[in-house]
């Protein structure tokens, strides 16, 4: 607790701010593209194992919900540190989460079912999993189109209500996840449990109590 | 693995299964010891040889499946399982799985039955002759393989401890051991996995024992040492490193009913018509290729075991 509020006081940490956040904007792009070059990489060295398609499927997948995930984590932390220059990061990261959910669809629409459009239909339309999917793809698209400065501009009061769609998002790629394993199968958890935390955050009672005690 | 390693290690292996082998000669046939032979390699290792010895370089006498589908890698096999019993990752079961002791192993045989008690394995090899089967696998979760095992029908284990006439299923049971099993500390299982069939399931000619794969001896990661293999189901009725085998009146609750009830029946034949409750079973995924195939009904053996389940609604009895 003291080292907490020694950080958050000090002058040092307050220098810091600024060029810390510049440093982690470049990062995160740094970051986020290490995935798809190793995925490329592994493509390119035949290492992807047996099931090269479902590897590359999961691979996008997990990415692109770890980055939804880490999207969603800026706010917090800037309430927490008192951090503004941060909130810079929210949509590099958003725009990457989306970029990898766009590669994670293609995969399934393109080199999984190959243009076999019918049983790509039946899988797609009687299968819950793949409808949350569809939808968080599509609600990330949108808000990767309005993120432009031209959007934000525009659309005023509404961009921020638009941009709250974020939580369904994130609420539907979890749920995603959990329903695309076999019952047991503990992979999606600690990515649901994230999402969980960080929504519960957002919660008026959560928020109320956040800003009495910082 | 240097090549002379190999050189000297492949005659101490014709030595030590010299026995089975001449006995696998006058069953498999003579075009296929005389092929075995070409491959100067015997269909049975010896259990006495280190587990732990040269890379096994696999061999089938057949190269296709009934319907002209060429096998799957050998590699591919070995590395991509299904067995939770380790962990829930496919890719991780081969290395997990690798202390695995499979030796010495028996089966305990009891319920209603003439003649209870263990069979060890040695009994097994020695009992029934192995011949090579090639199998379509096809995995509920929409991928397969196409495996040539080496095994005999369970009928003949049946024959021999001889079911009471109130017998209507049979149970198997894997092996319970924490200790050496990882994936059984997920609570979320019932731990041990459970597997059954209806007596006229269990007596089809197609109903295997498997105890090798690709002419090796099966290794853990693929049910080591012996595993049931019924290729008309999904692959999680094939019940690995099976160490209990009962007959039994009522209708075995398997791992997987208990776990999911609504997701996993008892039959779980292969069936491009009836969805699992959140995918569609109407495509597959061939381990080594890239598109899709069309998931045939019983798997492809339709011929052999659709008049097994004439009068019954599959949607029902999934």
């Amino acid at each position: 607790m003291k080292v907490w509020t020694s950080l958050k006081t000090s002058n040092n940490w307050k220098d810091l701010k600024k060029p810390l956040a510049s440093i982690m904007h470049l990062a995160v792009h740094i970051g986020s593209s290490i995935p798809l070059l190793v995925g490329l990489w592994d493509f390119w060295q035949s290492n992807l194992g047996a099931n090269p398609i479902q590897e590359i499927t999961h691979r996008t997948g997990k990415t692109a919900i770890l980055l939804l995930i880490l999207s969603l984590a800026v706010s917090p932390l800037r309430q927490l540190l008192k951090w503004n220059q941060i909130n810079k990061l929210r949509r590099p990261l958003g725009l990457w989460a989306a970029f990898y959910a766009g590669v994670h669809f293609s995969i399934y629409v393109v080199l999984d079912y190959g243009f076999q459009w019918k049983a790509l239909l039946a899988n797609s339309l009687t299968n819950k999993f793949i409808l949350l999917g569809s939808a968080t793809g599509l609600i990330l698209l949108l808000l990767s189109i309005t993120s432009l400065t031209f959007f934000l501009k525009k659309m005023g009061k509404n961009w921020k209500k638009l941009h709250r769609f974020v939580y369904a998002a994130g609420i539907l790629a979890a749920l995603h996840f959990i329903l695309a394993v076999k019952p047991g199968v503990l992979d999606p958890w600690p990515y649901a449990l994230a999402m969980a935390l960080l929504l519960l955050f957002r919660l008026p009672p959560v928020q109320t109590w956040v800003k009495k005690t910082i | 693995m240097s090549e002379n390693l190999r050189d000297e290690i492949t005659p101490l292996r014709r030595y030590a299964t010299r026995k089975e082998f001449l006995k696998t000669l006058g069953v498999v046939g003579v075009s296929a010891a005389v092929l075995a032979a070409c491959q100067d390699k015997p269909f049975i290792a010896g259990e006495d040889l280190p587990v732990s010895g040269p890379t096994p370089e696999p061999s089938a006498t057949g190269l296709t499946d009934d319907l002209g589908n060429p096998l799957t890698s050998y590699n591919d096999i070995i590395s991509y399982n299904n067995f939770y019993e380790f962990t829930t990752d496919k890719e991780g079961v081969v290395k997990l799985s690798q202390e695995f002791q499979s030796s010495p192993w028996a089966i305990e045989i009891g319920g209603l039955v003439e003649n209870p008690g263990p069979i060890s394995m040695e009994d097994i090899r020695e009992r029934y002759t192995s011949e090579e089967r090639i199998y379509r696998m096809r995995c509920v979760e929409g991928w397969s393989m196409v495996i040539p095992w080496q095994g005999f029908p369970l009928s003949q284990l049946l024959e021999d401890i001889k079911p009471k006439p109130e017998a209507k299923y049979v149970r198997f049971e894997s092996i319970y051991d924490p200790k050496s099993l990882p994936g059984q500390s997920n609570r979320y299982f019932p731990w041990p996995y459970v597997e059954g069939l209806r007596m006229d399931e269990a007596y089809h000619d197609l109903t295997l024992l498997a105890t090798g794969l690709y002419g090796e001896d099966l290794l853990p990661q693929n049910g080591a040492p012996i595993r049931l293999v019924v290729p008309w189901k999904y692959g999680f009725k094939s019940i690995k490193s099976i160490v209990k085998i009962d007959l039994v009146e009522e209708m075995p609750v398997s791992l997987w009913m208990e776990s999911a009830p609504n997701e996993y029946g008892f039959y779980a034949n292969v069936n491009p018509n009836v969805d699992h409750p959140r995918w569609s079973q109407a495509t597959e995924r061939r381990i080594g290729e890239l598109s899709r195939r069309n998931t045939l009904m019983f798997n492809g053996y339709e011929k052999e075991v659709g008049s097994l389940y004439e009068s019954m609604d599959l949607v029902k009895n999934f």
